[in-house]
């Protein structure tokens, strides 16, 4: 074969645009919303959400097919403290411990769905299900309510096809539940197929009680500038296994939070976001980020970002943007 | 197997190791640089919804993502086959040139090439693409498609002979 040929094939210059990749990730977010949905309601501040939200929707939406958290729950009997591997493999390894064993089960259709644990703070709830035969998930017609049959609204989530491991994350359980814990019922009517194939309908009814891990206030970093773009820290409140802050942004960095930056080199590099948020503890490990969103509709943006965390202590939370600037605060959770 | 760096596998970390070698891929089999988006778009989000049935047990993730590329490739091609056979029919006679194909490679503009590319049949479209757009080797060429490496590899010979051809009548 020419040398040549293979040459100037190779260095075509065939860019991709630079908005494909999020046309890509916005299009599989919404499509995996419509086929895991069908019957959930999204929340009003979502339908919103465009930029830091696209990214969190995204990121948890694609969770629900990670396999190798699904590798780790094979390895693991999910029962009881021993869902720990399980929960340290999905990011989720500062909760454990923090979630109550539930065994709730039910069978429809041939198919036994257990309800095995779960786990709430004021941010999240986070229930962790078993479903035999694994062909199938329960991201299909699923519908949690508490005790005053008010909907807790679906947010993310993981499955595993082979071992039939569910974690589902939901919003945060409302008042007064947050105060005496909630009585939960989660009702699936479809269990859906890994892949989008043939759902299964049924009825399977589960139920537990659960505690709301209590949350405390911690005190207010200052405000600090990504170039011409003020961050103001409106709340920042830690569990024993979480914090969460809540940032609000404004200026010519607020329409732009979605802009991704960096070079495509096949391998060694690939575009990110220019806007980040990480939390590191005083060893420089960074905090594994949970749950979050935001929002750039119009006006200030509204951001909030929970981590996982494994110890008090002093944290450093390191606020950029690329080309921009950046900035740091401390964070000190008792 | 693939770096650990992958896991676990998330749409986020599957689009910025894999979505600019798809596109250079639909770039060239695609009839057009709207439609090269549109076919690389399709063929990732394919990847995602379908992340959950990948297993490590059954191959790499290169394997799995470019059988699901090569597919939606195969699928948009069916939908605009009759559109390109009618752009076929009523395109200009090539006229035929010295063959010296150095020489004609150093003249012809990438625009050129890559036109030329698109005017060869979808396999042959796909094997060119694969090996030299997306730059796989001719094992994961050949698993895109189903066929051993050696398939592939005479393969794309012969798709990289015709390119000439058609270079050599372009000029």
């Amino acid at each position: 074969m020419s040398t040549s040929l293979e040459d100037r094939l190779m260095e075509l210059e065939l860019r991709m645009p630079d908005t494909l990749l999020l046309r890509i990730l916005g299009h599989a977010a919404q499509t995996s919303e419509r086929e895991v949905t069908s019957v959930r309601r999204r929340p009003r501040w979502a339908t919103v959400a465009l930029a830091i939200g696209l990214l969190i929707a995204v990121v948890s939406g694609a969770s629900f097919y990670a396999p190798r958290f699904a590798q780790a729950l094979a390895d693991a009997p999910i029962v009881g403290t021993a869902i720990g591997p399980a929960l340290r493999s999905a990011g989720l390894a500062g909760l454990q411990g923090r979630f109550t064993v539930l065994d709730s089960r039910a069978t429809s259709s041939g198919y036994a769905v257990r309800l095995v644990a779960g786990y709430a703070d004021n941010n999240q709830t986070v229930l962790v299900l078993r479903v035999d035969p694994p062909d199938h998930n329960a991201f299909g017609r699923t519908q949690l309510t508490d005790q005053f049959g008010r909907t807790i609204a679906f947010s993310g989530g993981i499955s595993d096809a082979r071992t039939g491991n569910n974690v589902l994350i939901f919003q945060a359980l409302p008042w007064p539940d947050s105060s005496l814990g909630a009585r939960l019922r989660l009702h699936i009517s479809t269990l859906e197929a890994a892949g989008g194939n043939q759902p299964v309908a049924g009825d399977w009814t589960l139920q537990g009680t659960i505690s709301v891990e209590p949350s405390r206030a911690l005190p207010l970093p200052a405000a600090g500038m990504l170039g011409d773009s003020i961050v103001r820290f409106t709340k920042v409140e830690a569990t024993s296994a979480t914090v969460s802050v809540y940032l609000e942004i404004s200026g010519p960095v607020a329409t732009q939070l979605d802009r991704m930056v960096g070079p495509t080199i096949p391998y060694v590099a690939k575009p990110h976001f220019a806007f980040s948020s990480e939390l590191v503890d005083a060893n420089g490990q960074p905090a594994t980020l949970l749950n979050g969103t935001g929002s750039t509709s119009s006006g200030p943006a509204q951001i909030w970002a929970g981590w996982v965390i494994t110890h008090p202590g002093d944290y450093q939370l390191r606020i950029a943007y690329e080309g921009v600037g950046s900035f740091e605060r401390t964070i000190t959770i008792p | 197997m693939d770096a650990p760096d992958e896991w676990p596998l998330t749409a986020e970390r599957l689009c910025a190791r894999y979505a600019p070698r798809v596109y250079r891929f639909a770039a060239m089999v695609a009839a057009g640089d709207v439609e090269a988006e549109d076919l690389a778009q399709d063929a990732m989000v394919r990847a995602i919804r379908n992340l959950g049935r990948f297993d490590t047990r059954r191959g790499s993730v290169e394997t799995w993502l470019w059988r699901i590329v090569v597919n939606a490739a195969i699928d948009a091609g069916r939908v605009s086959t009759r559109r390109r056979r009618l752009w076929e029919r009523f395109r200009s006679q090539p006229a035929t040139a010295e063959n010296v194909e150095d020489l004609a490679l150093m003249r012809i503009t990438a625009a050129e090439l890559l036109t030329a590319v698109r005017r060869l049949r979808p396999r042959e479209r796909g094997m060119i693409a694969l090996r030299f757009g997306a730059g796989l080797g001719f094992a994961d060429v050949g698993a895109a498609y189903g066929i051993s490496p050696a398939a592939a590899t005479m393969a794309t010979r012969r798709a990289l002979d015709t390119l000439r051809t058609l270079l050599k009548e372009t000029r």
